[in-house]
């Protein structure tokens, strides 16, 4: 038995998959791999897969963790060799990581989360970025969020904790997991500009989590 | 119109469910238009969930994509949300491989597999700008629509709208369909279809409308629809006469949704000998023809590898007939067991093998079973020539609440021909002696039996076809018998039933003609969608349409036909034969059975020369 903790990436169509359906893809997947996931015990067995955290349907994402239980130690290159054969287009495993670690799940370790907003084609860059550090550097932002039962005011600012323009954009890093949560279509209704947005990292307390899945790095 | 840039630029965003429109499924083709002569769009004329779950897709799917140089890809109905989005910003209805739109196709095939999806056909072609009928695509470079599936054995009343049917099973013609337009594509647009259409008539099991007429006499009766070339020309059935040697998908396209049947399907035989007198589909798929349990083998293996699904189906129209169906159980169990692969048998008989057959595959997981004795009394069930008796339901049930079943499903019938109130009740005290014998094996544990009752639509090509549907109020008035007899046993026995309503309208398409084309008209300008789903039929919508073209819907569904009266379907002819057919009729009236055609022929005239009843082994009947 051996865990493991895998960084994949989502694109095109297939980022319009909800969270139960790329689970399907995964576990399909794995099944046509061949490779050894473990199942659970009982009338009901199913692989032991979990993910870090929900996608929200649309999102492109590079850096999505999935944690996974084999059966016996695989090699890293034959793993990422193998299933990157049998996932549909749109999906691939970036890395894969052993797990040592043992009694943190993913998703209590997961802080924060990095995205970057693409300016849409034919967009001013320049006014873009005006209209954006102008947005982002005000002292509070309001936003209604939706909850269950009704509609609330929230101030996101403190949600914001870094930002950064590159050449296509801008990269934002937010609070995500069950402590804090930033949703990042709250940001971009917030925003109202011609922007996509691609999941970048999901980060733990000091760096990203896939970085620190072993105790020895 | 770049149709993937409008869609996923924000459209799927505001839609349930997006992954029905996004393609790029595992085993999706790769192929394209610009590497094939002709291509083709299956279309489902309903939601992708259900559409993905239907075999007959991924058989032709596969068939054409790997053993021909064609081009086949998928479209499926839109979800009434998504459906007027693209409504509004003027997306035609595309194809889910290559984002092209139907009318870009050369050919656009649908398949019916119940009446009330005809006003999704319409939908769907009205949604890709392609001209409903076969007569405004006369001129013009529009694609051939084609049709086939069960539906199509009457194609009268959706004839209009259809250029083409094929009739039988389609991996046989098919290919030929798309050789033959190959010749008459000009940069991938139908010319000269009058030309194309002529050639195509000469391909076994094809029907084209446009080269029939039917005849009225002076008094508006009617005399039959005739071809035009010669009056005598029938269009026979096509047939796989060597079915184990067949094309079988082996890499399915594995949905991304879940699909109602999300699973491997193996089809271990065609066609059913029972002989129930109700029947549509035993008729239209005789004779039967079995596969043999290595090449079943050998296609599980492959679908196992390629699929990535944890449950084999051995789907059929009754696979504890299968004469190697135990070998096959066993050996599948055997091999599958330690990869968590789960075997399933959707369709059981009422007999005790069955019930052994189900003890053997389901060890731990005790699901529901369901048994379809399809009438409550014994008289009833031989004048359907359903050869169940109370022992082989009682035999059966108790077999499977000794087995730890909770759950038992049983599925019947009412406005059956000859029916009286006797056998309406008769349903649920059958249901009662059933569940009072699994309360007694149990001990008096939670056991739930559910009585599920449809309302009964005669079908052409079968024993039945002659009598009149059951009129609405009849059919409410015996689902308040059945009603009022389940509340006096209270709990542990429950009831559903169908909408009657839709089943006049079912019936009235079943055995109509080419006159209620007009109807479908009025329907598509309606905006009639999605008919066959409760949620979304609009009764008083079909009642103006209904209304506009002065039809009566029960002057189709409660019509019985003389004996000699032409029947809107006889140029059709599926190898079964009308004398056999009314012979069965006259045999139910007097409570006479037909023996099961594997005990021995029953000539109903199927077999010949060239097709014949091919079983691998000894029947355990
Ligand atoms: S011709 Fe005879 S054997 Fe063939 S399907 Fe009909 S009854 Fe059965």
């Amino acid at each position: 038995m051996a865990s493991y903790v895998m960084e994949f990436s989502v694109r095109g169509p297939l980022a319009y998959l909800s969270h139960l359906e790329l689970m399907k893809v995964f576990r399909q997947s794995f099944r046509r791999s061949t490779l050894p996931i473990s199942f659970s015990e009982g009338f009901n067995p199913h692989m032991k897969l979990s993910f870090a955290i929900a996608k929200g349907v649309g999102l492109e994402s590079e850096g999505e963790l999935l944690e996974i239980e084999t059966d016996q130690e695989i090699d890293v290159g034959d793993f990422l060799e193998k299933i990157n054969k049998v996932i549909p287009d749109g999906l691939k495993v970036k890395t894969l990581k052993e797990k040592t670690i043992s009694t943190k799940s993913l998703s209590s370790m997961l802080r924060k989360a990095k995205y970057l907003l693409v300016y849409g084609d034919g967009v001013n860059r320049d006014e873009y970025r005006v209209i954006i550090a102008d947005k982002l550097d005000k002292s509070e932002i309001l936003m209604e969020v939706k909850t269950k039962k009704s509609i609330g005011i929230k101030d996101i600012k403190e949600y914001i904790l870094d930002w950064n323009f590159t050449d296509t954009g801008v990269i934002i890093e937010v609070y995500a997991g069950s402590d804090k949560n930033l949703r990042i279509d709250n940001l971009l209704k917030y925003l109202e500009l011609d922007l996509k947005t691609i999941r970048l990292k999901l980060i733990g307390d000091d760096a990203p989590i896939i970085d620190k899945m072993s105790k020895e790095e | 119109m770049d149709i993937r840039k409008i869609v996923f630029d924000g459209l799927l965003t505001e839609v349930e469910k997006p992954g029905r429109y996004i393609g790029g499924e595992w085993n999706s083709t790769k192929k394209t238009f610009e590497d094939t002569a002709c291509q083709i769009a299956f279309c489902f004329p309903d939601v992708y969930e259900v559409g993905m779950s239907h075999l007959g897709l991924q058989i032709l799917y596969g068939l054409v994509n790997e053993t021909t140089p064609y081009l086949m890809e998928r479209s499926f109905m839109p979800w009434p949300d998504m459906y007027k989005k693209m409504q509004e910003r003027g997306i035609p209805l595309y194809s889910l491989e290559s984002f092209k739109s139907l009318s870009d196709f050369p050919i656009v095939g649908f398949t019916l597999q119940y009446e009330m999806s005809y006003t999704n056909i319409l939908a769907m072609l009205g949604l890709a700008n392609v001209p409903l009928t076969s007569n405004e695509r006369m001129n013009g470079a529009h694609p051939l629509v084609i049709a086939g599936g069960p539906c199509s054995v009457n194609p009268e009343p959706i004839s209009s709208f259809i250029d083409l049917f094929l009739i039988g099973d389609g991996e046989q013609a098919l290919p030929e369909i798309l050789k033959i337009t190959t010749n008459y594509l000009v940069k991938g647009k139908i010319e000269n279809r009058k030309e194309l259409l002529l050639k195509l008539s000469e391909l076994n099991g094809v029907y084209i409308p446009a080269f029939y007429k039917e005849e009225y006499d002076s008094e508006g009766k009617y005399l039959g629809t005739f071809n035009i070339h010669d009056r005598n020309i029938k269009v026979k059935k096509t047939f796989v006469a060597d079915l184990d040697n067949a094309y079988f998908p082996t890499k399915l396209v594995i949905p991304f949704v879940d699909a109602i049947h999300d699973r491997m399907m193996l089809e271990v035989l065609r066609g059913c000998t029972h002989g129930c007198r109700f029947c549509q589909a035993g008729n239209y798929y005789r004779p039967v023809r079995e596969k043999s349990v290595s090449k079943l083998l050998e296609t599980a293996d492959k679908l196992v590898v390629g699929s990535g699904y944890d449950d084999i189906s051995l789907t059929s129209l009754s696979t504890a007939d299968y004469t190697g169906v135990k070998e096959l159980v066993s050996k599948l169990l055997a091999k599958y067991e330690k990869g968590k692969i789960s075997i399933s048998l959707p369709s059981l008989r009422v007999d005790t093998f069955s019930v052994e057959l189900a003890k053997e595959i389901q060890k731990v997981r005790k699901t529901g079973f369901t048994f379809a004795p399809e009438a409550g009394t014994q008289r009833m069930r031989d004048i359907i020539n359903k050869g169940v008796s109370e022992e082989d339901l009682m035999a059966s049930v108790e077999g499977a609440f000794q087995a730890g079943w909770q759950r038992l499903k049983l599925y019947f019938m009412i406005g059956l021909p000859e029916e009286t109130d006797e056998d309406v009740i008769g349903i649920i005290e059958l249901g009662k002696k059933v569940l009072d014998l699994g309360r007694k094996i149990s001990g008096g544990k939670n056991i739930i039996v559910t009585v599920s009752v449809a309302s009964f639509v005669p079908k052409p090509f079968t024993a039945f076809q002659w009598f009149g549907q059951n009129t609405k109020d009849e059919l409410i008035r015996k689902q308040y018998l059945l009603k009022e007899a389940v509340r006096e046993i209270g709990k542990g026995l429950k009831l559903s039933y169908h909408y009657s309503a839709l089943s006049v309208l079912e019936g009235m398409f079943a055995r109509g003609d080419r006159r209620l084309g007009n109807v479908l008209q009025s329907l598509y300008n309606k905006g009639a969608m999605f008919d066959s789903w409760d949620d979304w039929f609009k009764l008083e919508m079909w009642n103006e349409a209904l209304e506009e073209n002065a039809i009566s819907k029960e002057a189709y569904s409660e019509h019985f036909f003389a004996e000699t009266e032409p029947m809107y379907w006889d140029h059709i002819d599926i190898g079964v034969k009308k004398l056999y057919l009314w012979n069965e009729y006259q045999k139910s009236k007097s409570l006479e059975i037909t023996r099961d055609c594997r005990l021995g022929c029953t000539a109903c005239g199927v077999c010949n020369d060239e097709i014949r009843m091919d079983i691998k082994g000894e029947y355990h009947g």
